[in-house]
């Protein structure tokens, strides 16, 4: 994964791929969307582990009743594909769902590629990390 | 620590930091404080030297991922009766506005992606 450096504003996402990904997106059948508590932004810096496990979930500031699609996105913000299999297993989502959390998570990393690493905020370097899992996922 | 990217950004300077500790634990105060480089935008963290810590980056990842999952799946699990709603692509800050206008984008089916500062 290139550095923040590397990454210069022209090149900071790749449109063709973003839009393949959110079009296909469009072609799922809706179903009805299971609503539940999310916290809406389980990101690496909210999530505190210890000897490689996961203690505690942190600032619940914008946590609400929503579609719980939305807390896939560990699985693409933290996770890479060799062990995005176990904890899809555990969450157990469908598959419109899951199509779903990854479309929010795309967005959400594409909007902070963006904003954040124009400005060289550490959180440019994850939301980088996540977008290029999500592109190459599929 | 790194540069101001908020209008109105609270202190969070080891000066702070230091009066918390001399507040709150005192125990703590005389011990080496180190701020740590996150991701956070309406918050900082610093590090209180008393152990060693790793970045989740560095850690094998097999035991949290099933964590997560497990983690999720009870979060999803929780009724919530009345209180707020929580939308996708709902975020605080200025990555709110830059959010909806990438919405816009993408429903286009042309054009180039909002800037952050527009």
């Amino acid at each position: 994964m290139a550095r923040l450096s590397e990454w210069n504003a022209p090149a900071l996402i790749d449109v063709a791929e973003v839009r393949r990904l959110v079009a296909e997106a469009r072609e799922v059948v809706d179903e009805p969307v299971v609503e539940g508590l999310v916290h809406g932004d389980l990101i690496p810096g909210n999530l505190l582990v210890d000897q490689g496990r996961l203690t505690s979930i942190i600032d619940w500031g914008g946590a609400g009743r929503g579609d719980v699609a939305q807390d896939l996105a560990p699985a693409w913000a933290v996770l890479t594909a060799a062990e995005r299999p176990a904890f899809c297993e555990a969450v157990a989502a469908s598959g419109a769902a899951w199509i779903r959390g990854r479309t929010f998570e795309l967005e959400h990393a594409v909007g902070g590629v963006l904003y954040y690493v124009p400005k060289n905020h550490a959180l440019g370097d994850v939301m980088a990390r996540t977008l290029h899992r999500i592109l190459t996922s599929s | 620590m790194s540069e101001r990217i908020h209008d109105n950004e609270p202190d969070t300077s080891e000066a702070v930091v230091r009066a918390l500790l001399q507040a709150e634990l005192p125990e703590l105060a005389a011990s080496p404080v180190e701020y740590l480089a996150t991701s956070g935008t309406d918050n900082a963290m610093w590090r209180i030297h008393t152990d060693s810590g790793r970045d989740l980056d560095q850690l094998p990842l097999d035991a949290l991922a099933a964590d997560l999952g497990e983690a999720v799946a009870t979060i999803a699990r929780l009724e919530v009766d009345g209180g707020r709603a929580r939308r996708p692509g709902e975020r605080g800050g200025p990555l709110g506005p830059l959010l909806e206008r990438l919405d816009r984008w993408l429903g286009s089916r042309s054009g180039t992606p909002p800037h952050s500062s527009t």
